[in-house]
């Protein structure tokens, strides 16, 4: 307090803008309430800017130069070379980009599973099922080990030699030396099925969330005009639970399209042939392994736009009708 | 949540009958068996870390003959694992001290000061969630080599910092919405910067949100993969998931070798489970109820 009647209030430093507005208007005049609000602003601002410098930097900034690059011929040495539409006229017609894009797609569509398999088991955990607490913690635990992780894990595991095989023989079922990985009938399923998997405690953990904060009143009144306890899933839960479904579907969306790339690069980078390609993975190859930056940079901005379609659909699909 | 709110909860006494339609022994089952499979890489890590190459060729399933912890010496000095290690820490460190930072003192300003367009301006930050770096991997890489900062900690920890900071902000700013704006209007009145106010107010009101935040970014940023591979590319600068992911099948051929090293890699994650559970659950669920 003292420092403001003192009237060291000149300054436009962060120290200057806290003097309380009423004071200020008492004391000064227009311009002193001017200068008193521009400080204001001054030392606002500087909470804020180190956000907005990392975020313009980092993301809008890398942004631009993405469709900036997308729009060249470049290999990483030379100078870029405008080219036009050509990377993308090339994207239309490349295999590969098709393999990995229909992949993300798939597993995209695996989609109801990956929402109803944490529905159903976090209505088991809320109703309190023998050892909900601990369920709760074991189901999350994968998704707290890197990708990287699980994917050199299961890669030992399903060895021609690995311990699946050997257990497998043991029980006297399979051939006990299959090439899991390496046979392209098993390799996708089997690393959607690790998403799912690594992916499904955080889901469980969102619904249990969401099921506490249900209100429970609609679920007595469906009681009492006697539903069924499908009709009562159906009908109230669902409906009620839509903003935390789409909320994960969201998720599950973005994380299928742009969160495969460490899972995919420790299992089994992209083989057998395409058969576990992804987009993110055809970005890295085109850009470190064959130098077509440019080219890469029209699949990334291509996958960005694939993106924001599909969660605009989503969105829509889920849209809340309560 | 639509009434929630409202409406007080009527209580847990009315649950749906969903456990008699299943039974609660076949729920017990199922669930049972997921947890299994859910528990198992940690178990089959562990034992495999501690067994010979001979006992793991004999028998890769079932309990170790005899237990040696040589893999252990193997992966932290010959596979590298201790450089890495250290190059994990600092980087993951710092880039979360500084993401926490960044984002507690913006998500303040939202949250209990008048920023001039405040709303369309977090609004924006906020949205561009929908912008995955993994799709910007090309000019980000591009930017770190023009600014002269590939292979050193400054390039990734920069990039670290904007991985999650939209939601980060959005977080802190729900977080800060909560401290009641009278203690922030008292310390005003006070005499205090807002500064001082977020110092000596506002972060020690949000102790338990920051506690989440740094949490869930530490998880994340332990276990990245893609932009440590792009931007630490020398040996002596890379994190432990590129060397693990770079060593193994390459170098590392011993099975218990490889379960010792991903044992040493999983050591902070789990701990920071153990320790932080409570506040990771709040940070995963944060977004989904309101």
């Amino acid at each position: 307090m003292t420092r403001e009647i003192d009237g060291g209030s000149d300054g436009v430093g962060p120290a200057a803008g806290q003097p309380t507005s009423s004071l200020r208007l008492l004391r000064g005049g227009r311009s002193s309430r001017n200068l008193a609000k521009r400080a204001r602003e001054a030392s606002v601002f500087s909470f804020i800017a180190p956000a907005l410098a990392i975020l313009l930097v980092f993301r809008v900034w890398p942004l631009v130069s993405a469709f900036r690059l997308s729009l060249t011929r470049w290999n990483g040495l030379t100078q870029p070379s405008y080219v036009g539409l050509r990377n993308y006229r090339h994207l239309w017609g490349d295999q590969r980009f098709r393999d990995a894009l229909l992949n993300n797609i798939k597993l995209l569509a695996i989609l109801p599973v990956w929402v109803f398999l944490p529905f159903l088991i976090a209505q088991a955990l809320f109703n309190k099922v023998l050892g909900w607490r601990f369920f709760r913690i074991a189901f999350f635990l994968p998704a707290v080990l890197s990708p990287v992780v699980l994917g050199i894990y299961y890669g030992l595991v399903l060895r021609p030699d690995g311990p699946l095989n050997r257990g497998l023989g043991a029980v006297g079922l399979g051939s006990g030396d299959r090439d899991w990985l390496n046979d392209p009938r098993t390799a996708f399923p089997i690393m959607a099925a690790i998403l799912v998997w690594s992916t499904f405690g955080v889901g469980v953990l969102i619904f249990l969330a969401g099921f506490s904060n249900l209100d429970q009143q609609f679920l007595e009144a469906a009681k009492i005009d006697g539903a069924t306890w499908f009709q009562a899933q159906r009908y109230v839960v669902f409906w009620l639970m839509l903003p935390v479904v789409r909320f994960w579907s969201v998720i599950i969306l973005i994380v299928s399209f742009t969160g495969v790339f460490p899972l995919v690069y420790a299992l089994t980078r992209g083989g057998p042939g395409n058969s576990t390609y992804v987009v993110e993975f055809d970005i890295y190859q085109e850009a470190f392994q064959k130098s077509a930056l440019g080219y890469s940079s029209a699949i990334g901005i291509a996958l960005l736009v694939f993106v924001v379609l599909l969660l605009a659909i989503l969105t829509r699909i889920l849209r809340q009708r309560v | 949540m639509i009434g929630a709110r409202t409406f007080p909860s009527v209580g847990r006494g009315s649950r749906p009958p969903s456990l008699r339609v299943f039974g609660k022994g076949t729920i017990f089952v199922v669930l049972s068996a997921i947890a299994a499979s859910a528990i198992y890489p940690v178990v089959f890590i562990l034992i495999t870390a501690l067994r010979s190459d001979e006992d793991y060729s004999r028998s890769s399933i079932g309990l170790p003959r005899s237990l040696t912890i040589d893999n252990f010496k193997d992966a932290w000095n010959r596979a590298n694992l201790s450089t890495y290690a250290i190059n994990s820490v600092i980087v993951v460190t710092v880039a979360v001290l500084l993401l926490t930072a960044v984002a507690a003192l913006s998500g303040f300003a939202f949250a209990q000061l008048k920023v001039p367009f405040g709303r369309a301006l977090l609004g924006s930050m906020v949205a561009l969630m929908i912008v995955p770096p993994s799709v910007l991997m090309i000019p980000i890489f591009k930017l770190v080599s023009e600014l002269d900062l590939l292979n050193r900690y400054t390039g990734l920890v920069l990039v670290y910092a904007s991985l999650n900071l939209p939601f980060s902000i959005y977080l802190m700013t729900t977080y800060m919405r909560g401290i009641p704006f009278e203690i922030v209007d008292a310390a005003r009145v006070d005499g205090a910067s807002s500064f001082r106010t977020f110092i000596s107010v506002a972060l020690p009101l949000s102790r338990p949100g920051l506690a989440t935040l740094a949490t869930l970014n530490f998880l994340v940023l332990w276990n990245e993969l893609l932009f440590a591979l792009l931007l630490l590319q020398t040996d002596d600068k890379r994190t432990v998931m590129v060397g693990l992911s770079i060593l193994t099948g390459q170098y590392l051929t011993s099975v218990p070798v490889i379960a010792a090293g991903l044992l040493f890699s999983m050591v902070p994650p789990l701990l920071i489970f153990a320790l932080f559970q409570r506040d990771l659950v709040r940070g995963l669920t944060a977004g989904a109820v309101k």
